[in-house]
């Protein structure tokens, strides 16, 4: 842990404590983001931002209250611990409230790579240039961006727990598109390594799609094979996250609910081939060491082999039911079976490959039953081949169904894509049956 | 004398260049750290410069029933220095606020130009703008931040309470506020010097009905955020509305599906704002239409060629933009160009006539200028302005007309109320709705409540089956703090005012049936 974030963490903690806070907790978290984003085959907007953000919360008793401050002054911690700790007292008790954990060991996170570390803007410009050079020599115009973080954070308790992670990510994704807007190609990648995005290829295959993307034909809506890429089912699974809550299910609330205040945990839900699981120290999407209230991180199974073993159990609610709490990282990997998307789209006699999807929201929290759009380029499966494009469609698909009808899968990436936060490792996915509802002429 | 914080801006307004900045607590002077930046800027080769200093405080707010679950207050004060070089934009940007800090960021945003120069195609160039000296800032009576936290969570924990009493299948009542106050400052290398404090205020709650068999609905209050203070919310009237949103959740808990098919929808202003946000509102961009958001949120299906041709509806339809409507939550005195805002027509007689745009859209399709209307917008002083959205309203038809009117006129249709699921292609022309509540109208009347209705269609088929729209009298200003656009995403918090207004054989479907 480096001695100067401690020490303003351990300053915050004293101010917070001379306040009058009974227990609290400080994470600093100092992060510098660059990007560089591109459309119309050149720059927009390029930035580098450092930010420091102190971020504490106090309690007293069942009173607690929480803030953030980027002023790391003397005085401007001083202030924080101040006011955090004057709020909280004024503060109405909380019966929901649950004391910060006890000193906790946490894990050691693969999250950094020194060489993403070190981009500055000449070397995203040099990523970016590629992608570029391949839109022009193929007649298209691309759009996208390339950014690069590093976090490092620190987190001090007065109950004596510390921990500390650094993080990196690199993205690059890209649109290419037709000049008369007949044909759209989207490809990306992310990881931890500044080697987990290759800019050629990235170009290479929006290229290849945008290229592929002819004269799409229109087919009417319904139930049909698909195989999503890795982007396209990770933009469905922020419903699905959302709904992996205990609470919510054992309240009746959730799509996980069971009659007489129960949950659906250990039923056999899902295909066989589904085991979704949280690791912190996952190599390909690692998490944050802590998790609520400073429990250290471990790895949770939420589904294996189809079956539902567990929800997401907040502290409170743990304590209520009797239950342990869930203590996560904060991503979540759905594990695959191997196969290249090649090979999945082998398995296929007829369906729909699904390259991107696209505002997805729900529609139906009781089967999460979510609607949105496939995007950019689809295309139709024939006798295991990529027959023809078609057109893009709007889909109404309940998740619980996706996941029980779940063929196959292949191997895992880092998803990208949507409105996606970071931190989900998907395979491509074969799924029966998925319902597309409408056709869309977007392209 | 003690002078107020509203003197001191109320003085800044004729003396702003002297006057800026008096929220900022400590020294040095914000006008010293821009006019650092803006010279190292210029020393480094810059054709132009803006400084942004900007102090952003939020405090969000949670409750459960009859407690408190969260509450955060953040306080956000840095300092963002954009520059254009070759052409080329960079922009940098960090927390310390001095003027050795300053300098060394526009150096390090020139740096950024260079390093991209080499990949420019089309050299930027700036929409003429005169300098300003100005101020403004949201007129409110009571600052959000300032109100007590007791008094916030009262008012939810009462709703909560008479909700609760009211209707004993209410197994949850989740409510919460969340109040901003955006102040900022903008020095140009042009002369402006921009001094603003934006106050926004959104609150309310969710019930939710629960019955063995049935599942559970929930029911939201509509009252939309604003930019304005909290007496926004003390006028709402949450204890007093919770027993009718709780039986209408149980309402539509225990209501019938709805069947499937073509229907008259009469839309309440509280659903229809969303409607005109995804299909108006985003299509209209410049900068969707020019392919600079394609690799996240979308092109636009109108295309710049179009502009003064495309029919999106029929002369019922009369779309403003604007950040100057009292109370907008995009409303503002300058935009983050420094451009003085404005209220133009996007849609005249069912017409586009003209885009949203900004200053460094000069010379390309659709721009309309000579000058920019003024739709740039960064979320934070770490962020890259860029267009966002203005408040886009729909505006009341000319003939008198009420809503109570308009339902007596509908045979048989579906009113929809409140918004609930949202979807639209990535053109904004496909795209689905859902709302919080629905009635079936039958015979000129509020016959029932619906369940699980969303309506499938498309911009320019949706906007011409319009056929009624209310007066001036029924029109109302709904909106939504976080409107999500950029790479990285930015959030914007934008208004949409219109009316009830009815759209004739619209598709609707049963949401809850996956097959629909």
């Amino acid at each position: 842990m480096r001695a100067r974030s401690s020490d303003l963490c351990a300053r915050a903690l004293k101010a917070a404590r001379s306040a009058g806070a009974g227990e609290a907790a400080a994470l600093l978290s100092e992060r510098r983001d660059g990007h560089l984003r591109f459309a119309d085959n050149g720059p927009t907007t390029s930035a580098e931002v450092q930010r420091n953000t102190l971020a504490l919360s106090a309690a007293m008793g069942m009173r607690h209250a929480s803030g953030s401050t980027e002023d790391l002054s003397p005085a401007g911690v001083a202030r924080l611990a101040g006011d955090v700790v004057a709020r909280a007292r004024l503060t109405p008790e909380d019966p929901e409230y649950v004391p910060e954990a006890p000193p906790q060991s946490y894990l050691q996170v693969p999250s950094f790579d020194a060489e993403a570390a070190s981009m500055d803007p000449r070397k995203r410009a040099a990523s970016v240039k590629p992608v570029l050079d391949a839109a022009v020599q193929s007649g298209l115009i691309a759009a996208g961006l390339m950014r690069n973080d590093v976090l490092e954070e620190t987190r001090l308790s007065t109950t004596g727990s510390s921990g500390a992670r650094r993080a990196t990510r690199i993205e690059l994704s890209a649109t290419l598109r037709r000049r008369d807007g007949s044909a759209s190609g989207w490809a990306g990648a992310a990881g931890v390594r500044l080697s987990d995005v290759d800019p050629q290829k990235i170009a290479s295959r929006a290229a290849q799609k945008a290229n592929a993307w002819r004269e799409p034909r229109e087919l009417p809506p319904g139930a049909y094979t698909v195989v999503l890429e890795p982007g396209a089912l990770g933009a469905l699974f922020p419903s699905l996250r959302m709904s992996l809550d205990a609470r919510s299910a054992e309240e009746g609330r959730s799509g996980f609910s069971a009659p007489g205040g129960k949950s659906r945990v250990g039923e056999a839900l899902f295909s066989p081939a589904v085991t979704l699981i949280s690791d912190p120290q996952d190599p390909l999407v690692p998490g944050t060491p802590w998790s609520e209230g400073g429990l250290a991180a471990r790895r949770v199974s939420y589904v294996q082999a189809g079956v539902l073993r567990e929800l997401h159990r907040s502290r409170y609610w743990a304590k209520k039911t009797g239950a342990a709490p869930t203590a996560d990282g904060g991503t979540l990997r759905l594990v695959g079976g191997g196969l290249s998307l090649e090979a999945l789209i082998g398995k296929v006699d007829r369906g729909l490959l699904v390259t991107r999807i696209w505002y997805v929201r729900m529609l139906d929290p009781q089967r999460i039953g979510v609607t949105g759009l496939t995007r950019d380029a689809t295309f139709l499966i024939e006798d295991g081949r990529v027959a023809a494009a078609v057109k893009n469609f709007r889909f109404n698909q309940s998740l619980l169904d996706l996941l029980r009808d779940v063929v196959a899968l292949g191997r895992e990436e880092v998803a990208l894509g949507g409105e996606l936060a970071g931190g989900v490792a998907l395979p491509p996915a074969v799924v029966k049956d998925f319902h597309m509802s409408s056709v869309s002429d977007a392209v | 004398m003690t002078i107020t914080r509203r003197e001191l801006l109320a003085g800044a307004a004729l003396l702003p260049a002297a006057r800026a900045l008096a929220w900022v607590p400590e020294r040095p002077r914000p006008r010293d750290v821009a006019d650092a930046a803006l010279l190292a800027a210029m020393q480094a080769g810059a054709t132009y410069a803006d400084v942004r200093l900007v102090r952003q405080r939020r405090q969000n707010l949670a409750t459960r029933d009859d407690h408190l679950t969260s509450i955060s207050d953040t306080d956000s004060y840095g300092l963002g220095v954009r520059v254009l070089k070759r052409g080329t934009w960079g922009f940098a940007a960090a927390p310390e606020i001095t003027a050795g800090s300053a300098s060394a960021l526009a150096r390090k945003a020139v740096q950024i130009a260079e390093a991209n120069a080499a990949l420019e195609r089309r050299p930027v160039q700036l929409a003429p703008e005169p300098p300003h000296e100005d101020s403004w800032e949201t007129p409110i009576e009571k600052d959000p931040l300032r109100v007590p936290v007791k008094t916030k969570v009262s008012l939810l924990v009462e709703a909560a309470k008479a909700a609760r009493a009211a209707v004993p299948q209410i197994r949850a009542v989740t409510g919460f506020f969340r109040l901003a106050i955006e102040e900022k400052a903008f020095f140009s290398s042009e002369g402006s010097a921009i001094e603003q404090m934006i106050t926004r205020t959104g609150g309310g709650y969710t019930v939710t009905a629960v019955e063995e068999g049935r599942g559970f609905e929930t029911r939201r209050t509509s009252l939309p955020p604003r930019g304005a203070g909290f007496e926004h919310v003390e006028r709402a009237g949450f204890v007093e509305q919770a027993p009718r949103i709780a039986r209408e959740a149980l309402d539509k808990l225990r209501a019938d599906r709805v069947k499937p098919g073509p229907r008259d929808l009469v839309l309440d202003p509280s659903h229809l704002w969303l409607t005109i946000h995804e299909s108006l509102g985003h299509s209209t961009e410049l900068d969707r239409v020019l392919g600079y958001e394609a690799n996240f949120a979308g092109t636009s299906f109108a295309t710049a060629d179009q502009l003064g041709k495309l029919r999106y509806g029929g002369p019922l339809m009369h779309v403003t933009a604007d950040r100057v409507e009292p109370g907008g939550l995009a409303t503002c005195g300058y935009d983050d160009d420094g451009v003085a805002t404005q209220r133009f027509d996007l849609i005249r007689d069912g017409m586009l006539v003209a885009f949203q745009t900004v200053r460094d859209q000069t010379g390309l399709p659709g721009f309309g200028g000579p000058r920019s209307s003024g739709c740039s917008y960064a979320d934070s002083w770490a962020s890259v302005p860029f267009q966002r959205m203005p408040n886009v309203s729909l505006m009341p038809g000319n003939a008198p007309l009420t809503f109570d009117e308009l339902i007596a006129q509908t045979q048989d249709g579906i009113c929809i109320m409140g918004d609930g699921s949202y979807s639209i292609d990535h053109q904004r022309k496909n795209f689905q709705f859902g709302g919080d509540f629905f009635w079936q109208i039958e015979n000129g009347k509020l016959a029932r409540p619906l369940r699980k209705v969303a309506y499938q269609s498309n911009t320019p088929e949706f906007w011409s089956s319009m056929d009624a729209v209310c007066d001036s009298r029924e029109w109302r200003l709904y909106g939504a703090f976080d409107d999500g656009k950029g790479e990285p995403v930015q959030l914007n918090p934008v208004s949409h005012g219109c009316p009830p207004a009815r759209f004739r054989k619209v598709r609707v479907i049963d949401a809850g049936a996956v097959q629909s």
